[in-house]
């Protein structure tokens, strides 16, 4: 996959009042990657996605997609769903997909597969307004679609959805993302990020605390989960070793943190050196929910 | 162009309300235009009976008129389409399908024109009824029958055409300004029935006399039949260059800050 820039942002500032939503933002988002923009409801997301779909005007700072200015041709290029899905109720899914392909420029041949796609295509001729809110969703993403767009960006894609339903768009996200698209997703839900995205951004009240890998966010802090046998054995051992923290004992059961530098496998093996049998080994990743929190604790 | 006007029907045709407010305003325009005569004759001989000097009986359907005749009485319906292109225009907002289709690719200015294009259809679907129904009246009505007789007022057609299009201009602007339906309406009625003409009362006449509606409004003067002349008025039976001028320039100036509007605000 080229890691060619899709989309930069350089300090893109928006004050509604008094109110900050957006400073001095900076992201560089990839080609391929499925990204990300993770915060608190009113951390700034849909403003910012707002902005570099030139919906609202920023106050300061520039952004290009490809390395242009963006552009009514730029946006045909990107496929996108802000908030609510947004179709006039009393037409179809047809109709309303049709105007969205006369905008984009696309011919209308592409529409049954893309209605099938999500699971549309058999209720096709039913007014909008009669759709269920995954339904509705699903209409959405396939708007967003049309006309085969080079990325995808998604706000708050599954808000609303009952568990069935933001599993069919997760899974409807990851099969795009499959295809190669770069995705661009803004979302207050931890666990959807972490489920999905390959790169996140943090934001809170407008200002970007972390920027860079889902892997390596997660990767800082593994802890572990191990008992052996002899458990003093293992204490010792554990103790004698400078990479590995021990964090607690709960029973038999001892949990330890490792450094960056070390994985799992590099415990097990030293283990194993210096004669310790275990008999359970379990990673307990931290979550997401948990560095997230840590992060905005840093800043408080 | 042919892509604009595709989208903006493509939002309308399948719109129930929209079929039934034009039904209604073709039917209530066809019945003014049709059933006036009988109308305004009736009240004439009734009032001919007390009056010392005999009226006489005239036709508001001889060519050429007529098409003054009609012209002036379409203009009564004018808040009609009005009405129609502030709930659709406002649609756009509530629903917030413009938001849509700006992220999806259309200019600013391509939704501009998709708004003037809705004023132009309407403006056009008005005319239409205009001429549809002085060509069938006249025929029918009229003695004179040769061709400089027949379309020789049509102009007025024209200067309907135009005040349409500057009234229902200032409506877009209102309603791209309000972005309510409901709030549009009320604020476009008012300023029309009573905004403007109370601000008439207290301005000098020169101000007075160019406010919009009264410009836009003065340019199909009230025709000067017989029945009028007999009562001592003495109206314009032409269309007037100033106020033509005028007019245009309004229809610009609402068109402009429409434009601008569209084009600063954050959706």
């Amino acid at each position: 996959m080229t890691s060619e820039t899709v989309l930069s942002i350089h300090g893109l500032v928006k004050q509604f009042g008094r109110v900050k939503a957006v400073d001095s933002l900076q992201l560089e988002i990839a080609s391929g990657q499925i990204f990300g923009i993770l915060g608190p409801n009113g951390s700034g997301k849909t403003t910012t996605l707002g902005m570099v779909l030139g919906l609202i005007r920023p106050d300061r700072g520039s952004f290009e997609w490809f390395g242009k200015p963006l552009s009514p041709d730029v946006l045909k290029q990107i496929g996108s769903i802000l908030e609510t899905p947004l179709f006039y109720p009393y037409l179809s899914a047809t109709d309303n997909l049709k105007i969205i392909a006369d905008i984009k420029q696309t011919k209308y041949n592409e529409l049954p597969e893309l209605l099938k796609m999500v699971g549309l295509f058999e209720r096709r001729k039913d007014a909008f307004k009669t759709y269920s809110l995954g339904m509705k969703q699903r209409l959405a993403i396939a708007a967003a679609m049309l006309g085969d767009p080079e990325v995808l960006i998604l706000d708050e894609p599954t808000n609303g959805l009952d568990p069935q339903g933001i599993a069919e768009i997760r899974e409807l996200i990851l099969q795009i993302g499959r295809r190669g698209k770069t995705i661009i997703m803004a979302s207050h839900l931890l666990d959807e990020v972490q489920k999905i995205c390959t790169d996140v951004a943090v934001l809170q009240k407008g200002v970007c605390l972390y920027s860079g890998s889902v892997s390596a966010i997660m990767s800082d802090g593994v802890s572990l989960e191990i008992s052996a046998e002899d458990t003093k054995q293992l204490l010792s051992v554990i103790e004698a070793c400078e990479w590995i923290a021990l964090l607690g004992q709960k029973g038999d059961v001892i949990k330890v943190n490792l450094d960056k530098n070390n994985s799992p496998a590099d415990l097990n093996i030293y283990l194993v050196q210096q004669g310790v049998r275990i008999n359970h080994l379990s990673a307990s990743k931290k979550s997401l929910e948990t560095h997230f929190l840590e992060i905005l604790k840093q800043q408080a | 162009m042919k892509r604009l006007s595709k989208i903006a029907f493509r939002k309308l045709y399948k719109s129930r309300v929209f079929w039934i407010m034009l039904l209604l305003y073709a039917v209530s325009m066809s019945g003014m235009l049709f059933g006036v005569e009988a109308f305004i004759n009736k009240i004439a001989s009734n009032t001919g009976k007390n009056s010392p000097i005999p009226i006489p009986d005239f036709s508001l359907y001889e060519f050429p008129y007529i098409w003054h005749n009609l012209s002036y009485l379409a203009g009564f319906l004018k808040l009609f389409p009005a009405l129609i292109l502030m709930v659709f225009v406002a649609a756009d907002y509530s629903y917030r399908t413009n938001r849509m289709q700006m992220m999806m690719g259309l200019s600013r200015t391509e939704y501009f024109f998709t708004q003037v294009l809705l004023v132009l259809a309407l403006a056009i679907i008005s005319a239409l009824l205009l001429v549809f129904w002085a060509m069938a009246k006249g025929l029918v009505h009229s003695t004179d029958l040769n061709v400089g007789s027949i379309f020789g007022k049509s102009y007025f057609v024209a200067a309907y055409f135009l005040e349409l299009i500057a009234f229902l201009s200032f409506a877009l602007l209102l309603v791209t300004t309000l972005r309510k339906s409901g709030l549009s309406i009320i604020a476009f009625s008012i300023s029309f029935i009573a905004i403007e003409p109370i601000i008439r009362v207290y301005v000098p006449d020169v101000v007075a006399q160019n406010m919009p509606f009264k410009r836009i409004g003065s340019m199909i003067d009230v025709p000067n039949t017989s029945l009028m002349q007999l009562f001592g008025f003495n109206f314009k039976t032409y269309i007037d260059l100033s106020d033509l001028a005028i007019t245009l320039l309004y229809t610009i100036l609402f068109l402009v800050l429409t434009y601008w509007i569209i084009k600063r605000r954050d959706l």
